[in-house]
């Protein structure tokens, strides 16, 4: 049964997509519905990062439980009710602890896999 | 509405939205309506395991699963009644034994004494190491107490508010009319005062008693003694007895049930200081190498074990300059029948064998049943490989197998326990009845504490998972291949699993013979 692997990638995914929902809200300064924070993140990374929607929604909940996030009805642009989610203060607070662990992760993988770069630059 | 709900409550609004801003993109876009539908679900994902999984966020999902399995389980249980019934049996009878002689062994070994305040009650024994030639003299138990040493202790220390020194089982002749055999004890004068029993009529031991050696010829007798030999005659108090040739004038009589701090009760107590008069021809009082006295102590209120010895071991060492080549070793611990390190070194082993026993019992009963529910789970094949094949994890079915055998084991237990507790005078009745004949009876508490409960828990999950576990990983591994093939004959598919059939009753009689093997051997 495949549940071990799949268990891994969900993981592995949880994590990341968490941080690229609070930086997105954080850039963008404002309340967002869930189609337009996916949006933003496939532009954002020139849709390199072809997110999954669907986990979007399971992540978003989770952040607004630790209180990350906030959620209120809106209306959008073209008149319908939407959810729109906003980043918190706390959730601010964490995005910057996540981007400085993920920074020393991706430097301390990248070093692992050149080492040699470090000294050519 | 809690925040849980309402995120809940609009989920499925929301996922809606999503789709149709995704569907009207890509129509923008170009696309037909039909395949801008189809895009933005592909691009979605699964919407029901992402429903789920957003579900799963906010509830306790294990707790829902095992609510699920215990219901799955009791309507699994209902629909094989005959099967589920001898299931129960057997574990009932393995349980209940193990319950029985536990709650036994809990009275002896482990139950606080039966006096108030019990927690504060501390038994003190010493241990002796020699250098050389050791001559201590030993009436009862080695690691007991002399009087000198006693009275250094109880006066010296400053951790009790209370230290009493008692020789039980002295053996007396009272002639009271017929001629009768009774088992007392010699305490020193604070005895009823530190153990907080009160005599119902009369009064306890006041210190002039125990003032001049062999003088003060006093004694407190048991309700017992005194129901039974002086027909409960209220006037007996300031009335003469004769013990071992000595008179003595009854004080008080003891509290209903209070008959000392022995596993056998004792029926009188006179005080320490009559000791020459009650068994002639032997003076211990005033020997100072000699184990003959049990000390139990009553903590002065917040001092513990660990602050108690330091105290005590200074008043060891001091008593060690009188021995030269003594070692003196102080054993402090709670209170309980049996607390000498001589007699714990016999109890506990002993105890341990019989618990290991009638554990046999018990496994030989669980393997009945696992073999019961291996039976059955060749007939459950086709649910399990169905489950199997629409995509349920095996840990999840072994779960659910788990919970249907811990279902079973529980009830046993609790049933086995119920049994164990009612007819505990029985069985208190079969150990005594395999004693010898002049063996005097004991007074042991067999009632069921928080002690005896943790057991009968403990013992009832450890028989469901040893008669689960087995049964619950094979038939979650299936042979789907023949399932695939449709031979279906091999998986016993035609069977009744409902009816009673001899093969169910066998396993309750292979543990009832071997729990009897246990108790004639």
């Amino acid at each position: 049964m495949s549940t071990g692997e799949q268990d891994e990638r969900i993981e592995l995914l949880q994590g990341t997509l968490d941080l690229l929902i609070l930086r997105t809200l954080q850039r963008e300064r404002g309340p967002m519905h869930g189609h337009a924070i996916a949006k933003a993140i496939e532009f954002r990374s020139d849709d390199v990062l072809q997110v999954e929607q669907g986990s979007l929604y399971p992540a978003l909940h989770r952040l607004i439980k630790r209180r990350w996030i906030s959620a209120e009805a809106g209306t959008s642009e073209n008149n319908r009710r939407a959810k729109f989610y906003s980043l918190t203060a706390k959730g601010r607070r964490q995005l910057a602890v996540e981007t400085g662990k993920w920074d020393k992760l991706a430097r301390a993988i990248a070093q692992i896999l050149r080492p040699g770069e470090r000294e050519e630059v | 509405m809690t925040r849980r709900k309402r995120m809940l409550a609009d989920l499925e609004q929301d996922i809606r939205d999503h789709l149709e801003r995704e569907t009207q993109d890509n129509i923008d876009r170009g696309m037909s309506a039909e395949d801008a539908r189809y895009a933005a679900l592909r691009k979605f994902g699964n919407v029901a395991r992402v429903k789920e999984e957003t579900w799963e966020v906010w509830n306790v999902v294990w707790l829902q699963q095992l609510i699920q399995d215990v219901r799955f389980g009791i309507r699994t249980l209902l629909r094989s009644p005959g099967l589920t019934v001898a299931a129960i049996m057997a574990i009932a009878l393995g349980i209940g034994i193990n319950v029985g002689i536990f709650s036994v062994l809990n009275g002896v070994a482990l139950r606080l004494l039966p006096v108030p305040r019990a927690q504060e009650m501390v038994s003190v024994n010493q241990i002796f190491r020699y250098q050389g030639r050791a001559y201590r003299q030993i009436h009862n138990d080695g690691s007991w107490f002399s009087y000198p040493e006693y009275q250094d202790y109880r006066d010296h220390n400053h951790v009790f508010s209370g230290l009493v020194a008692y020789e039980p089982y002295v053996e007396a002749t009272l002639r009271e009319g017929d001629v009768r055999q009774v088992l007392g004890t010699a305490a020193s004068c604070n005895y009823f005062d530190v153990l907080i029993e009160h005599p119902a009529r009369g009064r306890g031991f006041v210190d002039a008693d125990c003032a001049s050696r062999g003088a003060n010829a006093v004694v407190v007798v048991s309700d017992d003694l005194w129901r039974g030999k002086f027909a409960a005659d209220p006037s007996l108090i300031g009335k003469k007895i004769v013990l071992n040739q000595t008179a003595y004038t009854v004080v008080g009589i003891a509290r209903p049930g209070f008959t000392g701090t022995e596993p056998i009760p004792s029926a009188f107590w006179v005080p320490v200081t009559m000791q020459p008069a009650l068994e002639p021809g032997t003076n211990r009082l005033p020997e100072d190498d000699m184990s003959w006295l049990a000390l139990l102590g009553r903590t002065q209120p917040g001092v513990t074990m660990q602050e108690a010895r330091p105290d005590l071991s200074v008043i060891a060492g001091r008593i060690d300059q009188r021995h030269p080549g003594r070692t003196t070793l102080l054993a402090i611990r709670a209170a309980t029948f049996f607390s000498s390190p001589e007699q714990r070194s016999f109890v506990i082993p002993a105890a341990s064998v019989v618990l290991a026993a009638f554990a046999l019992v018990l496994l030989i009963a669980c393997a009945n049943v696992a073999n019961l529910l291996l039976a059955r789970a060749s007939v459950r094949q086709r649910e399990i490989a169905l489950r199997l094949s629409l995509g349920a994890g095996r840990w999840r079915l072994v779960r659910q197998l788990l919970t249907e055998s811990l279902l079973l084991s529980l009830m046993g237990g609790a049933l086995g326990s119920v049994l164990a507790f009612w007819s505990f005078a029985r069985i208190m009745q079969l150990v005594t009845s395999h004693l010898p004949h002049d063996f005097p009876p004991f007074a042991l508490n067999v009632a069921p504490d928080l002690r005896v409960l943790a057991y009968a828990l403990v013992l009832s999950l450890l028989a469901g998972i040893v008669f689960g576990l087995v049964p619950a990983l094979r038939s979650s591994r299936p042979d789907l291949n023949g399932l695939i093939k449709g031979d279906g004959t091999s998986l016993g598919a035609g069977r009744k699993s409902g009816r009673l059939r001899w093969g169910h009753w066998r396993c309750c009689s292979v543990p009832l013979a071997s729990m009897e093997w246990c108790l004639s051997a």
